[in-house]
């Protein structure tokens, strides 16, 4: 890897050098532009296709030497219109739509001249130190990481024993006290013997408090136990191994990438859908090794792109080729939110229709949040919540109900009146979902 | 104790005096090599498990289950590799196909889930063949069968499908050059591609022939519209404008019209001065005849010469008093009457001949059904050509003629001498176990197809899942074996190929050959803009107006037929189809096998009904045992020299006097659902394709047989409140008080409406639905096609023959049959029996006990009724089940605990107990115990577990997703968008579902009609289910 990139800065050295060197020559070849500018362009217009690093073949060539090895001219005809170039029969342009399978480039008519030279000047001109410099300070980062933590708990440990030797100190002295103030031996013996603790004299004095103390004691091993069977199958925090160590903080959390997007039956369905693997190939196409700045503590580049190949192994992808081989192995994912056959539970009904109300309730800013919690923290996805009966009841008892909605002013037009006449007509009530029949049975069982 | 006496602990003590002792000194009888342990030091230091060891080892192992126990399992999500654009996990996508499987044909939609079947239900947008049987519907569920043939075998060894090809073609090319047939026997197949496909085949091998044989044959149907109509199809008949139908004997609401009648005969009963009036005259009590104002029951023979005496009096020629009355009814009501006739070729003819002398306006004469093509003259010429060796090849599609044809044994005979046989049965039958070549086709779900089955419609059938098996469509097979070019075989390649489009000179698959056959042969006739247009709707119409011959007829020879049949003193039999069971076709289905018969309502079995005078004759009774389960006495039967023993008798109210019935489609020989039930194979009597039969003589055998009929009841005894009933002319002229009274509650003040007294809160319902149901007894004909739509939707399990026996039937909705008496509490307190003391005078329940000889049914179907102030809450000790906002009572499972206390205290009987686990329980052997069976349920519904209370639940989970679309679509529900599995799959349209709390709806005009009534009012459960009274044109003739 090290020795690539030296040679491709050192060849993108000798190419910044010949250009320099040749500028005169190449007067009207000279392509001057903004490259940050040019940088922007190039990841909306052109990342789809082309690779975001410049030296890797994607659906389109690598772009880190075009603009040595065409004119600016070229260039620019094929960027803004590539079609007509090929259809003026220009050999350059045909050569390569064949060697991309006569795959066509999109047209880009709405590129101006300096657009299209600042993405060549960004071409060009790479950001490249920069790049160099962000892993060095992660990873620089990341060493200190660790480490700082066993220092804590060196220092923790440290503390400790002191402690205990200044305990072990202080009993002493306190013995050697005792035996400094007592005249005679005899005196520090008795003075021993006064200490000395009498069991059933003292369980005879303090009956009363003994007795309260077991039933105390009794009293909390029966809540134990009722707190104990009351969590059987409650699996807040379970949070198992994947196949796939997938990330929702790098994926929802550092790209932001919305939930729906691989969750899409949440808004339509009772289930919110894994993902298919074809989903996680719309970006993973382009993607297919880690360059992200986050790195989880144990784990490092290498091991996310590891992750990634394990996408195309499940739908066949060979990304050396870039072809299907058509041999598909489905994911075994661990199933962690698992609703008991007896209830229904509908995403859609949550995510569209009560998405105001439940952020608004619950002050998330996306629906999501409100049962599986902090997602877009998470490396490895765990359950947030308790997922009981009680906890979905708690949110229906108090979650308005949007009477904007014109299903509910058609149907529950009068039920604010009738609710202020049950309260009395001072009480302002809200129309909650349990006042529209949100905590009866069969709307979740059947 | 006499010291003197000895005592010994078995015989060979007694025997060997030193064991005694031996014994004595021994603790066990066996040596334990406890001082082989003991004795060697190194032995005993050599066992490492020692008994702490081993104690250790079971607390560690107790405590580690224990703790495994309160961790639930790992469960695997496995999501698609690709996903498919059209799937969405969660919502069902609808596919329109056509549902043919040799017997029935329907347009049907299919409701899909994540790709596979779950459900079929009506389209209604096809303008014909558009009601749902039960059979129809229950088709669904042997897709998921898991005796299927998996895979193409030869000799019973599984093969490839090339080595199949390989040596079918090879031998099909020898049966060519030895100059002898192949043969294709198949059901009536009204495929207009697949004739043309087998066209193409006879191309290659011209020795090829099709030859239709069905198992409940239409032929003599065909020939009488041949000859009077002068096309080989079934009239059809439109009853829209008809207010008269007298039918002899044809079940017209079964199985006698391909298309199903009901719907418009439905529509015609609707209370008005004009409601048709339908008189049946038949010999069993079928369907039909249960839903007649007027039924005459009369034996196989009478029937027929009662039609020729109806058609002489028509001309003024009959002496026969009862004939002259109808005939009048006829002549009354001209053009707006039709007769309707089966049996025999002559009785179709006489009756077409009625209707076209009255010109009856139901009668089309420019549309004709094409559905079935049953030819047995073809059938006998195949019997006679197999037996004089002109066959050399046999392909069976569809039929099964060596379970359905009368002569199997022979013809099983014939066929075994055979070269090359081929089955396409997908799964085993008695005809393809002595086939040699198995090639199974696909299920209909997962075939292409078309059909041809009405003047004026084609249907298009298309896969809705990928094959579960290694099989292949009939027509891919056919196209394989044909494949020209190889061999030296004369054909003509070009003409042959002319008739595929774009495929390259190259055979094409049956769907390529089936879409350029449509955009060549129908599309262009068809206001439809492609194939795939068509094939959303499920068939395209075309104007057709097919040519009539108008024959001179001579109705002489149909009158000799129908008189010339001499009285016998032996019985007549006539032999009939079973709603649930058809054919036999579906005989396998556990559905079909559970669905209860609408008359007799029996389950898994096949029985003799006799009418009661005969069976006293014969000594034979039903009678009910300690459990209340029926048992009943068996014959031996005898016809000819055709024997069939030990068939129980069930006695039938209204069973004509000297005739008997029987059901085919029993008494199969394969599939473990049609083994589990017991029956007979009727079709050993289907002589010469004859539905009646003459000469038979039963005699009573030893044998007891035990039904497992879910009715007790035959007659309401006494309280005709429950399913009302009221004549036409009443229901006109009087006031509602009369025909429909208003129940109320006795109190010390007398009586008082239901509403005004009652013992719960009553609850505000005006905000939010407010669910009805309302079910019309004037529409319903008892066809029990909501029953599979339950079954369906609900999951509700099947529990076996044995469990209906002990009332453990799961049927959340059952259609109660009831039988009138002629005798009232009122008539048999003026014959000095009092009602008061019932105790001492049981004879006056007997009495109301007993049906007529030929009474009336009415069909009342009972699901839970939802009451407002329902008795099963108020009992229910753990709240389980509960009161909805939305007017259901709410059943939640996971909450119950089984006391049974709300069933108890149920007044409709309508809560099902589970007494099992069904699922996943290898002791009921239907479906839900393999993988492969339970993809047919429901996902949207829970599968109840042992020890749970289970009921209707007024499809809360379709109302619920109704509910949820509107909200998200921020609208009001549309009327028609409340459904629920009943209302949905009612071909009647009997049940109807909506919201009374808005005034608009259709549910709530009904409730508002003066014919609406609810079960049980004066208990004051205020249920939400409600009837409408039945009104019948009275008896007159």
């Amino acid at each position: 890897m090290k020795d690539s990139r030296k040679e491709i800065h050192l060849l993108i050295a000798l190419g910044v050098f010949f250009s320099i060197a040749f500028q005169t020559l190449r007067a009207q070849n000279k392509i001057k532009g903004n490259a940050e500018n040019g940088a922007s362009l190039y990841k909306t217009n052109c990342t789809a296709c082309h690779a975001t690093d410049l030296t890797k073949k994607l659906i389109g060539p690598a772009l880190s030497r075009v603009t040595e090895k065409r004119s600016r001219d070229w260039l620019h005809k094929w960027i803004k219109n590539n079609k007509a170039l090929r259809e003026s029969g220009d050999k350059d342009a045909l050569a390569i739509y064949e060697e991309y399978g006569k795959v066509e480039m999109n047209l880009f008519p709405q590129l101006s001249e300096t657009d299209i030279d600042d993405i060549l000047s960004f071409i060009k001109n790479p950001p490249g130190p920069k790049e160099e410099k962000t892993p060095s300070e992660t990873n620089g980062k990341n060493l200190q990481d660790p480490s700082s933590g066993t220092y804590t708990k060196l220092i923790l440990i440290g503390f400790a024993v002191l402690s205990v030797i200044l305990l072990l100190i202080l009993i002493r002295i306190y013995t050697l006290i005792r035996v400094l103030n007592a005249k005679t031996f005899d005196e520090y013996k008795a003075s021993k013997k006064k200490i000395s603790i009498n069991i059933p004299e003292i369980l005879e004095k303090y009956r009363t408090l003994g007795y309260s103390l077991i039933g105390a004691l009794f009293l909390l091993s029966l809540f134990g136990l009722w707190d104990f069977l009351m969590n059987i199958d409650v699996n807040k925090g379970y949070q198992p191994n994947q196949p796939i160590y997938f990330s929702h903080k790098i994926h929802a959390g550092i790209n932001k990438i919305d939930c729906q997007y691989c969750h899409s039956s949440a808004k339509y369905g009772k289930v919110s859908g894994i993902p298919s693997a074809n989903v996680c190939m719309n970006c993973h196409l382009i993607i297919n090794e880690y360059k992200g700045d986050y790195i989880e503590e144990g784990k490092d580049k290498a091991f996310y792109t590891s992750e990634i190949q394990k996408i195309y192994k499940s739908i066949g992808w060979d990304p050396n080729t870039r072809t299907y081989s058509g041999k598909n192995e489905p994911i075994r994912w661990t199933r962690i939110h698992n609703m008991p056959d007896f209830v229904y539970f509908n995403h859609s009904q949550h995510v569209i229709l009560g998405e105001d109300a439940i952020k608004k309730s619950k002050n998330v800013d996306v629906v999501c949040k409100a049962c599986h919690g902090e997602v877009q923290e998470m490396d490895k996805i765990k359950i947030a919540n308790d997922f009981t009966m009680g906890w979905c009841v708690s949110c229906h008892r108090t979650i308005e109900v949007d009477m904007n909605n014109k299903y509910y002013t058609e149907y529950f037009n009068e039920l604010h009146e009738k609710l202020k006449k049950q309260h009395g007509s001072k009480a302002n009530p809200k129309i909650t979902v349990d006042a529209v029949g949100g905590i009866e049975c069969a709307k979740c069982h059947y | 104790m006499d010291s003197k006496r000895k005592y010994w602990r078995g015989l060979p003590e007694l025997q060997n005096e030193n064991l005694r002792e031996e014994l004595a000194g021994k603790e066990f009888p066996q040596e334990i090599p406890v001082e082989v342990f003991l004795s060697n030091q190194k032995k005993l230091e050599a066992e490492k498990t020692t008994r702490r060891d081993f104690l250790k080892w079971m607390g560690f192992g107790t405590a580690a289950v224990a703790l495994a126990a309160c961790k639930g399992p790992v469960i695997r999500s496995i999501p698609y590799v690709v996903k498919p654009d059209s799937i969405t996990p969660g919502i069902p996508n609808y596919y329109a196909s056509t549902m043919f499987d040799g017997f029935d044909l329907a347009s049907v939609l299919v409701k899909t889930r994540e790709g596979r079947p779950i459900k079929i239900e009506s389209n209604t947008i096809a303008p014909y063949f558009q009601s749902i049987s039960a059979r129809i519907q229950a088709s669904l569920l042997s897709l998921y069968d898991d005796e299927r043939l998996k895979g193409p075998a030869i000799k019973g060894k599984s093969v490839s499908w090339d080595t199949l090809d390989e040596y079918v073609t090879e031998r099909l090319k020898k049966v060519h050059e030895s100059g002898r047939q192949i043969v294709l026997l198949c059901s009536s197949f009204p495929s207009p591609s697949t004739k043309k496909l087998f066209w193409n085949f006879s191309q290659i091998y011209p020795t090829a022939r099709l030859v239709t044989y069905d198992a409940y044959s239409y032929s003599y149907a065909l020939e009488a519209t041949e000859e009077i109509l002068g096309t080989r199809a079934l009239p059809y008949y439109e009853l829209s404008k008809t207010e008269l139908i007298v039918s002899f004997d044809a079940d017209f609401l079964g199985h006698w019209s391909p298309e199903s009648l009901e719907k418009v005969y439905a529509k015609r009963k609707k209370p008005a001065s004009d409601m048709l009036t339908h008189i049946q005259i038949e010999s069993n009590m079928s369907l039909t005849g249960a839903n007649a104002d007027t039924r005459i029951p009369l034996k196989p023979s009478q029937v027929r010469k009662m039609l020729a005496e109806v058609y002489k009096a028509l001309n003024g020629g009959s002496t026969n008093t009862r004939a002259q009355k109808i005939a009048q009814a006829i002549k009354d009501k001209g053009s707006k009457a039709v007769v309707f006739a089966d049996g025999s070729k002559e009785a179709y003819a006489l009756a077409l001949l009625i209707n076209k002398q009255i010109q009856s306006g139901s009668l089309k004469k420019d549309r004709f059904l094409l559905a079935k093509e049953s030819d047995d003259k073809a059938f006998e010429r195949f019997i006679k050509d197999l037996k004089e060796d002109h066959i050399g090849a046999v392909l069976v599609n569809d039929t099964n003629p060596l379970y359905s044809f009368s002569a199997a044994e022979e013809l099983r005979e014939a066929l075994k001498k055979i070269k090359l046989t081929v089955s396409f049965a997908i799964k085993e039958d008695e005809t393809s176990e002595v086939m040699k070549v198995w090639a199974p086709k696909h299920h209909w779900l997962e075939s292409w197809g078309d059909a041809y089955p009405i003047t004026g419609m084609y249907t298009l059938t298309q896969p809705v899942i990928q094959p579960i098996f290694n099989t292949r469509q009939l027509q891919d097979s056919l196209l394989t074996w044909s494949k020209p070019g190889e061999g030296n075989l004369s054909f003509d390649r070009e003409s042959l190929l002319s008739c595929y489009d774009n495929c390259n000179g190259k055979i094409p698959t049956y769907y390529d050959f089936l879409r350029s056959f449509w955009e060549r042969n129908i599309l262009p006739k068809a206001n439809v803009s492609s194939f795939n247009k068509s094939l959303f709707d499920g068939f395209v119409e075309i104007p057709e107006n097919p040519e009539l011959n108008t024959l001179a007829i001579d109705e002489s020879p149909y009158l000799r037929g129908l008189i010339n049949t001499s009285e016998k003193k032996d019985l007549e039999l006539r032999l009939y189809t079973k709603t649930a069971i058809g054919d036999g076709v579906q005989a396998n289905n556990p559905w079909l096998q559970e669905l209860p018969d609408p008359i007799t309502r029996t389950t898994w079995e096949n029985y003799v009904t006799l009418s009661s005078a005969d069976a006293k004759n014969l000594g034979i009774r039903n009678w009910h045992i300690g459990d209340g389960a029926m048992n009943g006495n068996c014959v031996n039967l005898k016809m000819g020299n055709i024997n069939l023993e030990k068939i129980p008798v069930y006695i039938q109210p209204g069973q004509a006097l000297g005739s008997i019935g029987l059901a085919l489609g029993y008494g199969r020989e394969k599939g473990k659902a049609a083994l589990q039930a017991s029956g007979v194979n009727a079709y050993k009597l289907y002589k010469n394709f004859n539905i009646f039969q003459e000469g038979i003589q039963l005699e009573k055998s030893e044998e007891i047989h035990k039904f497992s009929c879910i009715q007790l009841q035959h007659t309401l005894v006494g309280r005709t409140s429950i399913a009302r009933e009221t004549d036409l002319e009443t229901f006109l002229t009087q006031p509602k008080k009369v025909w429909n009274e208003e129940e109320k509650i006795g109190t010390y003040k007398g009586k008082i409406p239901s509403n005004k007294v009652t013992l719960w809160k009553e609850k505000d319902r005006t905000q939010g639905h407010h669910f009805n149901l309302s079910v019309d007894l004037n529409a319903c004909t008892g066809c029990g096609s909501c029953i599979i739509a339950c079954h369906a939707e609900n999951n509700v399990p099947v529990v076996g023959k044995d469990e209906i026996r002990k009332s453990r039937d799961m049927h959340w909705l059952r259609i109660d049959r009831y039988y009138s008496t002629e005798e009232s509490f009122e008539s048999l307190e003026e014959k000095g029996l009092s009602q008061k003391n019932m105790f001492s005078e049981p004879e006056m329940y007997t009495h109301l006990l007993e049906p007529e000889t030929n009474p009336q049914v009415i069909f009342q179907p009972v699901m839970c009724q939802h009451c407002n102030n329902a008795p099963c809450e108020t009992v229910c000790p753990v709240a389980a089940t509960s009161h909805g906002g939305q007017g259901q009572n709410m059943m939640a499972y996971n909450r119950c605990v089984g006391t049974r206390y709300c069933a108890n205290n149920c007044p409709y009987k309508v809560r099902r107990f589970n007494w099992f686990n069904y699922a996943e329980n290898d002791k009921f052997d239907f479906y839900m115990n393999n993988d492969l069976g339970r993809m047919v349920l429901n996902p949207d519904v829970v599968i109840r577990s042992r020890g749970v209370m289970e009921k209707c639940s007024l499809c809360i989970q379709m109302t619920q997703a109704t509910v949820l679309k509107a909200k998200k679509e921020r609208r009001k529900v549309k009327d028609e968008e409340f459904q629920t599995a009943c209302t949905k799959a009612c071909p009647t349209e009997a049940l109807s579902f909506g919201d009374i709390n808005d005034q608009e709806s259709q549910i709530t005009q009904k409730l508002k009609e003066d014919r609406s009534y609810k079960l049980l009012d004066f208990i004051g459960t205020r249920p939400n289910v409600f009837y409408q009274v039945k009104v019948r044109h009275s008896k007159k003739i």
